[in-house]
């Protein structure tokens, strides 16, 4: 049987089935990527940290959004081709589509590996450090250990399983007896569940924490009908109307109370019905070294042999001697104080004064690790520009923005440099003269030969190289991932799900392209409805680009 | 809705030009956000240059749903089920405008400044 209104259009709405499945479903689409842009907005005003604004390249964003506008056009020539019945036209401009396709999601992934590979390190001050880290130096909490303590009802399987492979055929042992105080058939025995010197495994963990999870149930039903009974010996003092207002009622009352008072004190302190099993074990670990994500926890003090605790997310303590846990940056690329600006005027302090006393602008070097002078001379330089941009601001009453003032770009750090090469000056601050100044472009003019070029290895030799940041001094750190903040995770978001249309979308137009010969022979206006209705699902992927390229790639 | 196939050979140039003004569009909407003498409003990116991106992007769009997806010669049914999912999409982008001048939520997020 066949199915009616596939090609012919009904007569009460004058179309077909696929017409009007695709507009609903476009329909629903809208509903989609609306609901992501509201976010979007919502996400960006009511933001607490400042908004990275041009923090993508532009020139792939432009190049795809050419790129997309020609397929929009070559895939309306090719249904156009079917329709007057030439198959070459149709093969032409659909084969274009998909190439333009397939050309957008090589843009999309360079992008993506782009950001993957960029990192950013906030320190305490909430100033931002970027650049690409050093892989010969591990991004990682180390600590050679002397103990391990362990909350056992909220231990981890990973973290604890990552310990225990660490550890290899050093197996951290148990510190101390683990005595429990049990109850059975009302007789209450205690005994050693696990005799100092256990080995630590999963197994030991889940077996005291059973044990423990057991006594604290049974101690806090004791608890609450010990309270109980006070309460009603309260309750049973004050049930005399008669004799309120008389003495004997007020001192009966204050008698029960005091007794409930000091029976609590008793349930706190007796523990003579009590069951016993410790929510905490450690285990000697006799020195041996951990490496940990930091993603995990946080580390109390990274200086290369002093005491220091890693306290993971799940409550484990790692308790020795810090390794040198220092975060490296092979090169540093990017500075930003807005946000540390932002906090410090919440707070009614002197921003410029905490800039000048950030971690970043004093990096103590040391050994190999020489950047850091280079980052505070980067940041005197930038200082003299933005006070020459602000005059000439100001003449043509303008302000310098946030971005112009607190963010120094590896754009900007290259031209610094040029213009210390030009001058002969001695530092970067010197060579920045009212004479050229201007040759330093702001932020909110990207320059689209950097964007065709890339880092190169002549920029890199401009940027700070091997920055050691204390660990302790580094507040948050990550990739330019959707961890990174809202801002990536709405990007990564949307731009995702735009892409995956993109790809969803080519390979529908695919298959009518290499499996639609046999339809177009046995019923060509078949075919040019089917490519009519993925058109128009490729009209709104571009629809969507179009809006997407100005929100993420000039705001 | 253009079936036969001299209506469809006509159009031709109507594509080509719309995807021309794309481009065009495409082109400018860089320029006014990166050109320092078309910045409109406050030095670097402020809500001038949002308002005017958006409507250049706002054209854009409407080229392409008008020409490229045929919208100028549907039949109704096709307009009410795009103009009611656009409908629907302004009251998502508008529950913005309820945040914004909801004062309890307002003053909350965005607390006054000292001196304000």
């Amino acid at each position: 049987m066949e199915i009616p209104y596939i090609v012919n259009a009904r007569k009460d709405t004058g179309l077909n089935n696929s017409k009007i499945a695709i507009w609903l479903f476009l329909a629903s689409e809208v509903m989609l990527f609306g609901g992501l842009f509201s976010s979007y907005i919502f996400l960006r005003v009511f933001a607490d940290y400042p908004w990275p604004e041009r923090a993508l390249p532009v020139l792939p964003g432009l190049l795809n959004t050419f790129i997309l506008i020609a397929s929009s056009v070559t895939v309306v020539f090719a249904w156009a081709g079917l329709k007057l019945r030439n198959w070459k036209m149709f093969v032409g401009n659909m084969s274009f589509t998909i190439l333009c396709a397939a050309i957008f999601m090589v843009f999309k992934a360079r992008e993506y590996s782009g950001k993957f590979h960029h990192h950013a390190s906030q320190t305490e001050d909430y100033g931002w450090v970027e650049g690409h880290l050093d892989e010969a130096h591990p991004n990682q909490y180390i600590v050679e250990s002397d103990q391990i303590n362990f909350t056992i009802e909220s231990t981890t399987p990973n973290y604890l399983n990552e310990i225990i492979s660490q550890a290899g055929n050093k197996l951290p042992t148990l510190a101390e007896p683990y005595k429990v105080r049990e109850i059975s058939k009302g007789e209450f025995t205690e005994t050693v569940l696990y005799a100092a010197g256990t080995k630590l495994s999963p197994e030991v963990i889940a077996t005291a924490n059973v044990n423990f999870i057991k006594a604290r149930t049974h101690n806090q039903e004791l608890r609450t009908q010990l309270l109980k009974d006070a309460w009603k010996e309260v309750r049973d003092a004050s049930k005399h109307p008669e004799l309120v207002g008389s003495k004997d009622y007020d001192s009966n009352v204050k008698a029960a109370v005091a007794k409930a008072h000091n029976d609590l004190i008793d349930i706190s302190e007796s523990n003579n019905e009590f069951l016993i099993a410790n929510g905490n074990m450690v285990f000697n670990t006799n020195g041996a070294e951990f490496r940990l994500n930091t993603g995990w926890g946080r580390i109390s003090n990274s200086t290369k042999g002093e005491a220091t605790n890693v306290s993971l997310l799940d409550g484990t303590v790692l308790s020795g001697n810090a390794g040198d846990s220092s975060l490296v940056y092979h090169y540093v690329d990017g500075l930003d104080f807005r946000h540390l600006v932002m906090k410090a005027e919440e707070k009614g302090l002197d921003a410029e004064a905490l800039i000048e006393k950030s971690p970043i602008l004093n990096i103590h070097d040391h050994g190999k690790h020489t950047g850091g002078a280079k980052i505070r001379e980067i940041w005197e330089a930038h200082k003299v520009w933005r006070s020459f941009l602000a005059t000439e601001l100001l003449a043509k009453e303008r302000v310098p923005t946030e971005v112009d003032l607190y963010r120094v770009t590896w754009h900007q750090m290259v031209a610094y440099d040029a213009l210390k090469k030009e001058t002969n000056a001695p530092t970067l601050a010197k060579a920045v003269t009212a004479d050229n100044w201007m040759k330093v472009k702001d932020d909110h003019q990207p320059s689209m030969i950097y964007d065709v070029t890339g880092i190169t290895d002549e920029h890199k030799a401009t940027f700070p190289h091997h920055v050691s940041l204390a660990r302790d001094e580094v507040r948050f750190d990550s990739v330019f991932s959707p961890k990174m903040n809202n801002y990536y995770a709405i990007y990564f978001t949307i731009t995702g799900l735009h892409g995956l249309h993109v790809i969803g979308g080519a390979i529908v137009l695919g298959y009518y392209l290499f499996f639609g010969r046999k339809m177009y022979l046995a019923n060509p206006e078949w075919l040019a409805n089917r490519v009519e209705v993925g058109g128009l699902f490729w009209h709104f992927v571009d629809l969507v680009w179009i809006f997407v390229f100005p929100i993420f790639y000039l705001m | 809705m253009a079936d036969s196939p001299e209506e469809i050979k006509s159009h031709f140039k109507q594509y080509g030009i719309v995807g021309a003004i794309l481009f065009a569009g495409t082109v400018l909407t860089v320029a006014v956000a990166t050109v320092p003498a078309l910045d409109i409003g406050g030095h670097g990116f402020d809500k001038d240059d949002a308002i005017l991106g958006m409507c250049i992007a706002t054209v854009k769009a409407s080229l392409v749903a008008i020409i490229f997806m045929h919208l100028n010669h549907e039949k109704k049914a096709i307009y009410w089920i795009f103009l009611g999912a656009l409908a629907f999409a302004a009251v998502l982008i508008g529950l913005f405008a309820l945040a914004m001048y909801d004062p309890i939520t307002f003053d909350t997020l965005l607390p006054a400044k000292p001196g304000q």
